[in-house]
């Protein structure tokens, strides 16, 4: 008893308690390491709307609608866990978990994180299908990974063709435009 | 009983000709037995006699087969690692199975759950009353028809909410006076259907949904996910990524002894040692922090690995906070073990034999202050405990009072921060990925994974048919078993001290909790709103 | 005529004060104790426009609070008792209030049977607590209220023990007279500190401190006789502990640490100064008392009562005896 009578008089004039939301520097935040799962944030540019994060978000609060031409991707915030799984599997390091933390409001609406993307239009049948960006980043995946000069050949004949048609058109244009017997070409 | 060998030989005569070894895991040390339902409880009465433990009862509904039962045994003490898996499956309507609750105390609240889960019905279970469901369900009948017989009761429910926990349990303690002379539990008053949700997400998705089981104990939770996903998946973690993973686990378990010690001298009214205790905590939080980017939920296990590496300059700080947390504890440790109100309060409170600690089943700290030598690192190490890596030993205190429940968990601080300087030791030198590049799909299969959690023994059960979504997930968590052993602890305690004792196994429920105080010496009933509690004060407490 | 009125009104409104201040003193001791800031002295200077300048009244205003809220009153409480014994303990606490010599300034300090009258009333604000507890009928309320009546048997009588170890020293049953005593000769407390001892130990238990915060132990009978009041009744009954805080370190002070006369009260700057210095005194006996509340845990009720027993009430008896010894020695007539 003793001891501890000692330790709170030692205690009495060194408060440790920081002055949040007061202060400056650590007098207001203890400690915020440059890894801290934070707000995650979209990066227009990068974001080629490909949902990978959609299917791999840990929480479901990471979700996708298309529509009027546009994918629109929703971080809802207030589900969000801050796994950074998200930014883990992106593609495109498009998405990231910055360290704001500060983020309670009293408004809903500003709970959301968002980012939209163009979608492309099926060249057959006119609705739209898949994001512009992710169908020119496949194109540019594909091609650099090609060396055969022929491959690259067929590939820049087909790719526009069968890429932008929609999975509906895909399937009963398939026969039309052949894709089956040029594969033989390509692998062989 | 030498070996494991021995055990399956012997077992095996017992059960013939229902007998039959349908696999092996962790390098042929868990067993998976297949028999009859009607010949596990000559297995039961058997793996008791020679001082096996049933770790888990559960079941899984494996669909065409029937319903699968599962006795998951513990056979550690006769080899590190051996577990034995024995299952049957039932058919019916409802299927029935005879129940091993009759035989151990271990088996009772897991049958309740499995019965509440799956509609089994289990053939002498000594107390088939529901867990998770109120005991009346489905009938809406308030009264407390579960009581004594022989006993008239008189009623006072204290509740429906108690402030000496945050979590919901309902404790309806028979009393005489102030003495306590038996409890019944009951918890599931906040099920949240984890399991269930578990085995409709992905195996990826899953590790940070079990990582939320609870928010102190996060980390045992998703090592013990992702042991068994990797037992099923047969990969190897490179060793970068096993002291990650030992030295998260540490200082999870670290911060819960901490958080638990405060919490504990708030039930005995020294709020200033909550604060005491959860200030030398702080730092242990930023250095969860500063590996993983949150305070709480460190999220850092994937599948064969870890998801964040640990700098060099990461780890210096974080060694420079331990040192620094190992001091101030230190102090912080003299000054409650010599505290003379601390003592009184808890010495020789809510003592619990090792008998009664068998008997129960209890694990973890509240077992090991019982002076039973259990702990899963050291039994089947997981991880990097084994003795290779890192140099340990188990806590055990003999007395098993609340007094000894807070010193095993004080030393294990100091256990747990030696084990965290040697993996930071560690990792400064050996290099590597941090997770494996071993890339497979989800073959068919089954594990079983243990992990010391700070409250003591964790167990997942994990079924995979073969997509990335699991059949089967099963938890059995520390807390469930400890709860189960306060019966134990309660028994002829003070009124006074339940709240204490009832802390002191670090029970880990959610949210709304109950007490209910029954005097078992007078008749007359007593009701909250009636005329004659109103009159009670001037009557007496007694009645 | 004028100026008794003044005095009948100001000495309650001033013990208030105090109680408000010497509470804020034992949170924020309390506090720092533990590492916390407490309520700040000073505000942040970036919250003040929001948060005032000071919370040094935080203590007032969670009785202020309370005054605009709701006062709920349980169906099964006994109504009559339930709502007048929380008004009867602030009347007898106000009562007693006019016993303490604040420096000299004083209505009944001087009445030749003070300390009499004083004992028996704050047993009475003690006894209303005990009271509006069982009237609520709520479990929780009759557990804290048989235990702070329990407490009540041991505590009281070390509590008069003390008290008469310092009137038997100084040979009067004045308090007035016992500071004037302690003006001839020597603070009471350095002739027979173990007095001081178990009255300091009888406060902790008559203001339900640690180690005898038992009758609210919150995390076991949420708080006590007070678990069913609610509103006005609740401030009403913070009020009473309030003025019980000042009127009882008033009491230590007078009969322990001269009241705060250091000067003979000849003359308004004289009565100025122990004014001030009585209040000093105050501060730092309430000071004493939050440091002890902080490094405390709680007795079980059994264990309080055995350990007052076994230690408390030898320690008293030897209080009174010593304090026969030292009025012998002294020769005081
Ligand atoms: S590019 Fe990244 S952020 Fe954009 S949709 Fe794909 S995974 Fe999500
Ligand atoms: S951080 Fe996790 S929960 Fe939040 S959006 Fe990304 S994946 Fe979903």
């Amino acid at each position: 008893m003793l001891q501890s009578f000692k330790r709170a008089l030692e205690a009495l004039s060194k408060p440790y308690t920081i002055k949040y939301p007061a202060g400056i520097g650590t007098e207001k935040y203890s400690s915020v390491p440059d890894n801290l799962r934070g707000m995650p944030e979209f990066n227009t540019d990068k974001c080629i709307g490909c949902s990978a994060c959609v299917s791999q978000c840990s929480s479901g609060a990471l979700t996708y609608i298309d529509a009027e031409g546009k994918r629109y991707l929703n971080i809802n915030l207030n589900k969000c866990v801050f796994c950074r799984r998200c930014a883990e599997v992106c593609p495109e390091d498009a998405l990231t978990l910055t360290i704001k933390f500060e983020i309670a409001s009293n408004n809903k609406s500003e709970l959301k994180v968002s980012n939209n993307v163009e979608l492309s239009k099926c060249i057959n049948c006119g609705n739209y299908f898949a994001p512009e960006k992710q169908l020119n980043r496949i194109t540019d995946r594909l091609m650099s990974g090609l060396k055969e000069v022929k491959a690259i050949q067929y590939a820049h004949d087909d790719l526009p063709k069968y890429l932008h048609l929609c999975p509906n058109c895909r399937k009963t244009l398939s026969f039309k435009l052949n894709i089956h017997t040029r594969k033989h070409v390509l692998y062989d | 009983m030498e070996s494991l060998n021995d055990v399956l030989n012997e077992l095996g005569n017992i059960l013939k000709p229902d007998f039959e070894i349908t696999g092996y895991g962790c390098g042929g040390k868990h067993v998976r037995v297949k028999t009859s339902p009607y010949k596990l409880l000559d297995a039961a009465k058997y793996m008791l006699s020679i001082g096996s433990r049933i770790v888990h009862v559960t079941a899984s509904d494996m669909g065409f087969d029937g319903i699968r039962l599962m006795h998951i045994y513990s056979l550690e003490h006769i080899d590190k690692h051996a577990h034995l898996i024995l299952y049957a499956y039932g058919n019916g309507e409802p299927v029935k199975f005879p129940s091993v609750a009759q035989l151990t105390y271990q088996a009772n609240w897991a049958e309740r759950e499995t019965m509440e889960l799956l509609g089994i019905e289990f053939d002498g279970h000594p107390d088939p009353r529901h867990i998770f469901l109120p005991f009346e369900w489905p009938n809406p009948v308030e009264s407390s028809s579960e009581s004594k017989a022989d006993v008239k009761q008189v009623t006072l429910p204290i509740g429906p909410y108690h402030p000496a926990m945050l979590e919901g349990g309902f404790f309806k303690l028979f009393v005489d006076g102030e003495d306590v002379i038996d409890v019944d539990i009951k918890v599931g008053l906040n099920h949240r259907g984890i399991m269930k949700l578990a085995e409709s997400r992905t195996f990826w998705r899953d590790i940070f949904l079990v990582g939320r089981i609870c928010g102190i104990c996060s980390v045992p939770h998703q090592l013990a996910f992702v042991n068994a996903v990797e037992r099923i998946l047969e990969i190897n973690v490179p060793e970068r990524a096993e002291y990650i993973r030992v030295l998260m686990a540490e200082l999870n378990r670290i911060h819960s002894h901490l958080l638990w010690l405060g919490v504990a001298g708030d039930l005995i009214g020294f709020k200033t040692l909550l604060m005491w205790a959860w200030k030398i905590r702080e730092p242990i939080q930023d250095c969860i922090e500063l590996l993983s980017g949150n305070r709480v939920h460190a999220d850092s296990m994937s599948i064969g690995g870890v998801r964040f590496d640990a700098t060099k300059e990461q780890l210096n700080k974080v060694e420079i906070r331990l040192l620094e947390v190992k001091r101030d504890f230190k102090k912080l440790a003299e000054d409650i073990a010599s505290h003379s109100i601390v003592r009184r309060r808890t010495e020789g409170v809510g003592v619990m034999s090792l008998n009664n600690a068998r008997e129960a089943g209890a694990v973890g700290p509240t077992a090991r202050a019982s002076g039973w030598k259990i702990d899963v690192r050291r039994d089947s190490p997981y991880s990097f405990y084994d003795e290779g890596h890192i140099t340990w030993d188990v806590v055990v205190e003999e007395a098993g009072d609340v007094l000894s429940r807070v010193m095993v968990r004080v030393k294990e601080i100091f256990t747990s921060i030696d084990i965290c300087l040697q993996c930071i030791d560690k990792l400064k030198s050996v290099g590597g990925p941090i997770a494996t590049s071993e890339l497979k799909s989800f073959p068919e299969g089954e594990a079983l994974s243990k992990v010391e959690a700070p409250r003591g023994e964790l167990v997942y059960y994990i079924i995979s048919n073969g997509i990335d979504i699991p059949h089967t997930v099963r938890i059995r968590t520390p807390s469930y078993r400890n709860i189960a052993a306060l019966k134990f602890m309660l028994r002829g305690c003070r009124l006074a001290d339940a709240p204490i004792i009832i802390g002191s196994v670090d029970p880990c429920f959610s949210c709304t909790d109950r007490v209910m105080i029954v005097d078992s010496k007078s008749g007359k009933q007593w009701t909250l709103s009636g005329d004659e509690f109103k009159n009670l004060p001037f009557k007496g407490w007694r009645g | 005529m004028g100026m008794l009125l003044f005095t009948i009104i100001a000495i309650p409104v001033l013990c208030f004060i105090l109680g408000v201040l010497f509470n804020y003193e034992i949170r924020k001791i309390y506090a720092r104790s533990q590492y916390r800031l407490g309520p700040l002295l000073s505000m942040h200077s970036e919250l003040r426009d929001f948060l005032g300048s000071s919370r040094i009244l935080q203590p007032l205003y969670d009785v202020l609070k309370l005054m605009f809220k709701e006062t709920i009153i349980p169906r099964s409480a006994r109504k009559s008792l339930f709502i007048s014994s929380p008004i009867i303990s602030l009347i007898l606490a106000v009562l007693s209030s006019y016993f303490i010599s604040y420096g000299g300034l004083s209505l009944f300090a001087d009445n030749p049977l003070s300390i009499i009258f004083i004992t028996y009333i704050l047993i009475g604000v003690s006894l209303f607590w005990v009271l509006g507890g069982l009237a609520s009928s709520s479990p929780w309320s009759v557990i804290g209220s048989r235990r702070e009546a329990e407490l009540m048997l041991v505590i009281e009588v070390s509590l008069l023990s003390s008290i008469f170890s310092s009137a038997i020293i100084s040979n009067s049953l004045s308090i007035g007279g016992i500071m004037s005593f302690q003006l001839k000769y020597y603070p009471i407390i350095l002739l027979n500190p173990f007095a001081a001892l178990v009255f300091i130990i009888s406060v902790l238990g008559k203001l339900h401190f640690n180690p005898f915060e038992i009758s609210e132990a919150d995390v076991e009978i949420v708080s006590g006789p007070y678990t069913e009041y609610s509103g006005k009744l609740l401030a009403v009954i913070l009020s009473s502990k309030y003025i019980l805080t000042s009127v009882l370190t008033g009491l230590f002070v007078n009969l322990f640490i001269s009241g705060g006369l250091i000067l003979p009260p000849s003359n308004p700057y004289n009565q100025l100064i122990n004014f001030i210095v009585f209040i000093l005194e105050c501060f730092i006996v309430t000071f004493i008392v939050s440091i002890v509340h902080s490094i405390a845990p709680r007795f079980r009720i059994d264990q309080a009562i055995s350990w007052s027993i076994k230690y408390l009430w030898p320690l008293s008896a030897f209080s009174i005896i010593f304090s026969i010894i030292i009025r012998s020695i002294l020769g005081v007539t």
